[in-house]
C-alpha cells in the first residue's frame, strides 16, 4: 500500500480536513544536539480512523442482544436474571433478535443503519480463560502454542502503519497488546476526567526555564551502541516517541472546542472525548488506530444490577462521541469496532450472575458501516457444554476491517492475520 | 542482587553489605525476623490522626505502605508483599466501602506475614480472606448453581497456570467441582456483610470473626445450608472434598503437584532475574519448591545462592523496574524525605504525577491477573509519568506537607564532591549512585556537557557553587533517572 507523506496527505487529504492543514509546521529540533527529528515523520494510512473498544471482562452478549424468537428456553435457563420481553427494544436489521433497553441511547444509530452486529463469533477450542481469550484476540491468532507475542494491530501498523510516527497508532490510558509488535509505532496516553491529557508533557525544573531546552536535549541522549536488551531499547524508543508527541498532543488538546456534552464523572467518556480531541486535530496527527478500554464486565454476580449501567455508560459515551464526530464532519471516516474476550454461560447461576462462556458479538459503529445483524442467530439448544456455538471466525471481522476500512489488499490482511479469512461485507 | 531483591541501598548500607560478605548478606536478606524494623510505622493513620479501622481509605493504608518499603530494613519482605499483592490481584475497584477497604489492609497485612512463607498456608489463607472472597464473588457461591469465578482463578492465576489447563492437566469439569468445594465459604450476615448499605464500615477487627466456613459435618449454621456435601471429582480423585482441600489436591496430587511448582518457580524467577527462563532453571527452582513442600524461603535462598542465572549477564537490565519499584528505588537512594500521601494517586492527595499515572495504582490492580507489566509498563505516557515525578521530587525545595525533598548537600557530601568537583566526577558520582553499570560513553559525555552548558547551550565552565547544585545538579537527577538504564533492574 502506499504510504503518503505528511505533505500528499495534505494535498489530497479530504475537503472536510479544512484550510488548517497548510499551516507550516514547526520545526522544534532548534535545541542543541537533538538525535531524533522532530515533526518531519510520514503519516500513513487513507485518512480512516478507526477506533477499538475492548469491553474487558466478557461482556454478557445474550443480555446485550436479547435471542427474541428464542425467548422461552431464555427465559427459562436465565430465570435470574432474563431481561423481560416486553422491555426488549426492536434491532435494525432483524426480527428475531432485539437490543437491550440499556443500549437505548444507541437505538436511533441502529435504525439509521450505522451499526452491525456481528452474532456468534469466537475461535476454535475456547479455553474460557479472560487472559487466555483475550491473547488471542489481541494478537489475532489463535494457536496457543505461538511465540509471537505481536498485536494484530501492532503487524498492520508495523507493515503499513508510519515507521516514524509516534502518534500513529494511540491508546487510550495503558496500551493493549493489541497495539504492540516491533516496528509499530503507539503511544499511551493518560487522560483526566475533563477528557484532556494528563501530565502528557516532560516537565523541568520550573525556577530555570532558561535550562529547559539543555535539558529537553540532554533527554534525548541515546546509547548509540545498539543495546542488545530490549527494554532498554523500548525505554529508550518510546522516551524519544514521548518526547515527540507532546507538543502535538499538548497542542491538539488545546484546540479543540466542541457544543457536545459528554457524561460527567465517567472515565469512558473522558477518553472518547479525548479521542476525539486528538482525530480531529488540526494539523492532522495522522493516528489511524485508537484504543480505549472499559472494564467490569466479568458479571460472575450481580449481573442484573451491574451489567445494564456498564451498558448505560457505553451506549451515553458513544453516543456523545458519535454527536462529536458528525459536528466535526469526520463522521464518515472514522468507525467504532467493540470486542469482548468471550460470552458468558447461557445458564446463570444462583448468585445472578453468570460465568465464563464462548461465542459472543462483535459490534461495529459508524457512518461507513452498513447496519444490520450478520451471522445466524447462536443457538440456545444446540450448545457445546452449556456454552454458545461459535458460527464466525473472529478474524472475519479483523481482515474485514483491515480490508474494507484500512486499506489494504486481501493478500496484505492475509499477511497481517497469517491466513486468508472472509470479508463479511458490513463495510460494504 | 540487593537492588533487584530489595529498594537499592543507601550508600551506608552497601558498605555494610560489602563488609559483611556475600553469604552474610544473603542470610540477613532472605531472614529478615531476626532483623530489627524500628523505623516502620506499626500502622496506618488515618484521617483523625490515629488509627481508627472504621475509617480506614486507600490512601491511609498505601502511605503507610509507601513509607513501610521506604524506611525498612526488610526489603525482601516488602518486596514480597508486592509480589503478592500482583499475584493474588484484589482491587479496591470492587472491594471497597462499606467495610472493602479495611480487608484490603488486612489483605495486605497477609502478604507481608507470609511473605516468604510456605505457599500452600498462604493458599489456605487467601480461601478465606475477606477481601478476596468478594473480590471473585465466592460470597455468593452457593450450591444447585455454584459461581465458578474463585475456583476457576485458584487453579488457573494463583497455581496451576493456563499452559496447565491447555496441556489438559486440569479441566472445565474441574474448575465446576472445585467451585462446589467453595460453596458457602464466605462473610458472616451483619456488621460486615459487604452487601449491606447499613453501616458505612463496620467494627469488627479480627478477619476470622468475618468469615463463616462451612463446618465438617452439616449443621443449621448458613455456611452449612449453602455448602454442598456431596461427592466432587477433581483431578479424578471422587471425594467430599471442601475448599482446603482443593487447595491440598493442587499442591499434593501429581502431576498437578509438580505444575504447580514450575508455575511458581518461573514466575518468581521472572520477577527478580528474566522473563522467559530456560527449562533446566525452570526444573532447577521447581525442584527445589517440591523438595521443602512449596517453602518460598527456601526458594529465594536458593535463587540468591545457588542458581547462577540470577547473576548471569543476561539477567543484567533484563526486566523494566515497577512503577512501585522506581518510586521507592528513588526516594531511598536520594535519602528524600517525601509525604508518602501524594504518591499513590489517589482522591485524597489528588497529582497527576503519580504511580496512577506511571500504570500502578497499589490496591487497584486492572485485574484478577494483575499488572500486566512488561512492555506495558512503558508507555509514552508513562514515562513521562516517571520522569515528572522524579522532576517533582528533586525540585522540591519547600518543606511542605512532610515533604523536604532531597537533602543536596549531604548526597554530595557522600561522594566526597566540593566546589573543585569536576562536572566529570559529578555525573560518575550520581551514575554510580542511580545505575547499576557505567553509561555509554557517548551518553555520559552528553550529561557532562548538560552539567557545562549555558542556557544558550554553548558550553561553558563548570564549578560547583551554589547556583550549579541548586540548578545543574537537580537537573542532572532528574535527566539520569528519566534514562532507560534507571528504568531497568
Amino acid at each position: 500500500m502506499e504510504k503518503p507523506t505528511r505533505r500528499q496527505f495534505i494535498q489530497t487529504g479530504t475537503l472536510a480536513l479544512g484550510a488548517g492543514l497548510i499551516l507550516p509546521v514547526v520545526n522544534r529540533t532548534a535545541m542543541g544536539t537533538t538525535i531524533v527529528q522532530q515533526w518531519t515523520e510520514d503519516l500513513a494510512g487513507n485518512g480512516n480512523i478507526l477506533v477499538i473498544v475492548e469491553l474487558a471482562g466478557g461482556n454478557d452478549g445474550l443480555n446485550t442482544i436479547v435471542p427474541l424468537a428464542q425467548y422461552d428456553t431464555y427465559k427459562n435457563l436465565r430465570s435470574r436474571i432474563a431481561i423481560p420481553k416486553e422491555q426488549v427494544l426492536p434491532l435494525f436489521g432483524s426480527s428475531t433478535m432485539g437490543l437491550t433497553p440499556n443500549l437505548a441511547n444507541l437505538k436511533p444509530l441502529a435504525d439509521a443503519g450505522k451499526l452491525a452486529v456481528i452474532q456468534a463469533v469466537h475461535y476454535p477450542n475456547p479455553n474460557l480463560s479472560h487472559d487466555g481469550s483475550r491473547t488471542i484476540y489481541y494478537r489475532g491468532d489463535p494457536s496457543t502454542n505461538t511465540v509471537s507475542n505481536s498485536g494484530w494491530i501492532g503487524r498492520h501498523s508495523a507493515l503499513f502503519g508510519s515507521p516514524t510516527n509516534a502518534l500513529d497508532t494511540v491508546g487510550i490510558g495503558g496500551v493493549s497488546k493489541t497495539l504492540y509488535a516491533p516496528g509499530a509505532k503507539v503511544s499511551g496516553i493518560a487522560v483526566d476526567g475533563q477528557g484532556s491529557p494528563a501530565g502528557y508533557v516532560f516537565s523541568t525544573d520550573a525556577r530555570y526555564p532558561g535550562d529547559r531546552n539543555n535539558q529537553l536535549a540532554a533527554a534525548r541522549l541515546i546509547d548509540a551502541s545498539a543495546s542488545p536488551k530490549r527494554y532498554l531499547d523500548l525505554v529508550e524508543t518510546t522516551t524519544l516517541d514521548a518526547l515527540n508527541s507532546a507538543d502535538q498532543v499538548d497542542a491538539a488538546a488545546g484546540t479543540y472546542s466542541s457544543n457536545v456534552v459528554y457524561p460527567d464523572n465517567d472515565s469512558f467518556a473522558s477518553g472518547l472525548k479525548l479521542i476525539a480531541k486528538l482525530a480531529t486535530a488540526t494539523p492532522t496527527l495522522g493516528t489511524r488506530v485508537f484504543y480505549i478500554s472499559l472494564g467490569g464486565f466479568d458479571t460472575h454476580a450481580n449481573q442484573i444490577t451491574d451489567q445494564p449501567t456498564l451498558h448505560q455508560r457505553v451506549a451515553s459515551g458513544l453516543k456523545a462521541f458519535q454527536d462529536d464526530l458528525v459536528a466535526h464532519n469526520i463522521a464518515d471516516r472514522t468507525i467504532v469496532m467493540i470486542w469482548t474476550e468471550f460470552g458468558r454461560r447461557v445458564a446463570d447461576n444462583a448468585s445472578d450472575g453468570t460465568d465464563h462462556g464462548t461465542a459472543n458479538n462483535v459490534y461495529v459503529l459508524g457512518n461507513g458501516v452498513k447496519g444490520g445483524v450478520y451471522g445466524a442467530d447462536p443457538s440456545l439448544t444446540d450448545l457445546n457444554a452449556g456454552n454458545l456455538k461459535m458460527k464466525i471466525d473472529f478474524r472475519d471481522v479483523y481482515t474485514t476491517i483491515i480490508q474494507k476500512w484500512l486499506g489494504n489488499s486481501a493478500s496484505e490482511a492475509a499477511q497481517v492475520l497469517n491466513g486468508t479469512f472472509t470479508n463479511l461485507g458490513f463495510l460494504g | 542482587m540487593i537492588r533487584r531483591a530489595g529498594f537499592g541501598a543507601r550508600p551506608d548500607e552497601i558498605n555494610n553489605y560489602l563488609s559483611q560478605g556475600f553469604e552474610a548478606t544473603v542470610d540477613q536478606l532472605i531472614n529478615y525476623e531476626q532483623i530489627p524494623d524500628p523505623d516502620v510505622p506499626a500502622q496506618p493513620t488515618t484521617p483523625n490522626g490515629g488509627f481508627d479501622i472504621t475509617l480506614l481509605g486507600p490512601d491511609d493504608i498505601a502511605a503507610w505502605w509507601f513509607d513501610r518499603m521506604i524506611k525498612t530494613k526488610r526489603p525482601l519482605q516488602e518486596r514480597m508483599a508486592i509480589f503478592w499483592h500482583d499475584h493474588f490481584a484484589t482491587s479496591i475497584s470492587k472491594v471497597n466501602p462499606p467495610n472493602g477497604f479495611k480487608y484490603m489492609y488486612w489483605q495486605n497485612q497477609l502478604f507481608r506475614q507470609y511473605a516468604t512463607g510456605n505457599f500452600r498456608t498462604l493458599c489456605k489463607a487467601i480461601n478465606r480472606d475477606p477481601a478476596m472472597l468478594w473480590w471473585l464473588d465466592n460470597i455468593d457461591n452457593v450450591k444447585g448453581s455454584p459461581n465458578e469465578n474463585y475456583a476457576r482463578e485458584l487453579l488457573e492465576i494463583f497455581t496451576l497456570g493456563l499452559e496447565a489447563y491447555l496441556a489438559g492437566v486440569y479441566t472445565e469439569p474441574d474448575v465446576q467441582q472445585a467451585a462446589r468445594a467453595f460453596t458457602g465459604w464466605g462473610i458472616r450476615r451483619g456488621n460486615d456483610q459487604p452487601a449491606s448499605q447499613a453501616l458505612l464500615n463496620g467494627p469488627i477487627t479480627d478477619p476470622a470473626l468475618v468469615v463463616e466456613i462451612p463446618p465438617t459435618t452439616p449443621d443449621n449454621s448458613r455456611p452449612a445450608q449453602r455448602h454442598d456435601y456431596g461427592d466432587k471429582t477433581v483431578f479424578g480423585v471422587v471425594r467430599n472434598l471442601n475448599g482446603d482441600d482443593i487447595v491440598d489436591l493442587i499442591l499434593d496430587h501429581e502431576p498437578q503437584r509438580t505444575h504447580a511448582a514450575r508455575m511458581l518457580g518461573k514466575k518468581i524467577f521472572e520477577h527478580f532475574a528474566y522473563e522467559d527462563p530456560e527449562q533446566n532453571v525452570v526444573d532447577h527452582l521447581a525442584a527445589v519448591l517440591l523438595r521443602t513442600d512449596f517453602n518460598i524461603k527456601a526458594l529465594l535462598r536458593d535463587l540468591f545462592l545457588n542458581t547462577k542465572e540470577f547473576y548471569s549477564e543476561k539477567a543484567v537490565f533484563a526486566l523494566l523496574k515497577w512503577p512501585v519499584h522506581y518510586v521507592v528505588m528513588a526516594i531511598r537512594s536520594l535519602q528524600a524525605q517525601v509525604n508518602t500521601r501524594t504518591i499513590n494517586g489517589n482522591a485524597r492527595a489528588a497529582n497527576n504525577a503519580t504511580l496512577s499515572t506511571m500504570g500502578q495504582q497499589l490496591l487497584n490492580p486492572p485485574d484478577v491477573f494483575g499488572w500486566p507489566g512488561r512492555e506495558e509498563w512503558s508507555t509514552t505516557s508513562q514515562l513521562l509519568a516517571r520522569a515528572n515525578w522524579v522532576n517533582n521530587l528533586i525540585t522540591n525545595r519547600s518543606a511542605q506537607q512532610g515533604n523536604t525533598g532531597v537533602p543536596l548537600d549531604a548526597v554530595l557530601a557522600i561522594g566526597n564532591l566540593g566546589a573543585n568537583a569536576t562536572a566529570e566526577a559529578v555525573v560518575d558520582y550520581f551514575t554510580s549512585l542511580l545505575v547499576q553499570s557505567p553509561l555509554a560513553p557517548g551518553v555520559r559525555q552528553g550529561l557532562i556537557d548538560y552539567l557545562k552548558k549555558n542556557d544558550n547551550g554553548a558550553i561553558g565552565t563548570f564549578t560547583l557553587d551554589t547556583t550549579t547544585k541548586d540548578k545543574k545538579v537537580r537537573g542532572l537527577v532528574h535527566l539520569l533517572l528519566a534514562r532507560p538504564e534507571t528504568q531497568n533492574f
